[in-house]
């Protein structure tokens, strides 16, 4: 039988490594307590304190929001025509049909029936050809 | 969600890998705090700290597990030696739930409730 004093210091060094404190920042895990009542809001607040994909579904939650609460944030600037931030949680064929109307007023009617694009880094491109090209 | 389960008697029987009977308890030692996936690890090893997929477990706390498994592992064992009781997974778990004695664990809410653990191990 093994008792402790048996096992090789090296061994025993590697598995019972002292670990640094943690910064005071740091956000322990804690998952919803089902005892209390919660409200929807309150429920997926919770989310963000379960880790895994729990916290990054929260993160997700909080980018978005804060993408349509910041109506002043711009996207992109092209020819003056400013696409807020919070259009991009549209689809790409929803916010394609939003720029291609708002183009076909700025380019020539053939160039804008032209644009297609099938996913949000297309539209970031085909942007970018609008805006480096004029 | 398991904790509310268990505690308000609404399962009988719970199937699990040693695995997460060891984070239950664990869990009551010491904290696990969010992270990253992509944490480097070789820095990580330097500072003590254990990485499960985005959060990461200070080593301290595997330390606390061992101090406080092993003299009731040795407790056990010498009730065996004088019962001639056989420890099974089970009655093994129900133990710890009860030495936990901590509202956080579900092994300590599957002893109160006095629900029936079978615990299955990985295989691979």
């Amino acid at each position: 039988m093994v008792t402790p004093t048996q096992v090789p210091p090296e061994a025993s060094a590697a598995i019972l490594k002292p670990s640094e404190a943690v910064p005071e920042s740091s956000i322990p895990v804690r998952g919803p307590q089902f005892d209390k009542q919660y409200n929807l809001q309150d429920f997926l607040a919770s989310y963000q304190q379960i880790g895994f994909q729990a916290t990054s579904l929260s993160r997700a939650i909080e980018i978005v929001n804060h993408m349509v609460r910041h109506k002043d944030i711009y996207l992109f600037v092209i020819n003056g025509i400013k696409l807020p931030l919070h259009y991009s949680v549209l689809g790409a064929s929803q916010m394609m049909n939003l720029l291609r109307t708002v183009w076909t007023n700025t380019l020539t009617p053939k160039f804008a029936r032209t644009l297609n694009a099938r996913s949000f880094s297309d539209i970031l491109q085909i942007s970018f050809l609008l805006d480096y090209g004029k | 969600m398991i904790l509310y389960l268990v505690k308000h008697r609404h399962v009988s029987v719970l199937v699990t890998t040693a695995g997460g009977i060891e984070e239950d308890l664990i869990k009551c030692l010491g904290n696990t705090y969010l992270a990253d996936f992509n944490l480097d690890g070789a820095d990580l090893r330097r500072r003590g700290m254990n990485r499960i997929g985005n959060l990461v477990v200070p080593n301290d706390n595997y330390c606390a597990f061992e101090d406080w498994s092993t003299p009731i592992l040795d407790a056990m064992l010498s009730e065996q030696e004088e019962s001639g009781k056989v420890w099974t997974p089970s009655s093994f778990i129900h133990r710890l739930g009860k030495e936990i004695d901590n509202e956080e664990s579900v092994y300590y809410w599957a002893y109160k409730v006095n629900a029936t653990l079978l615990e299955v191990f990985e295989l691979i």
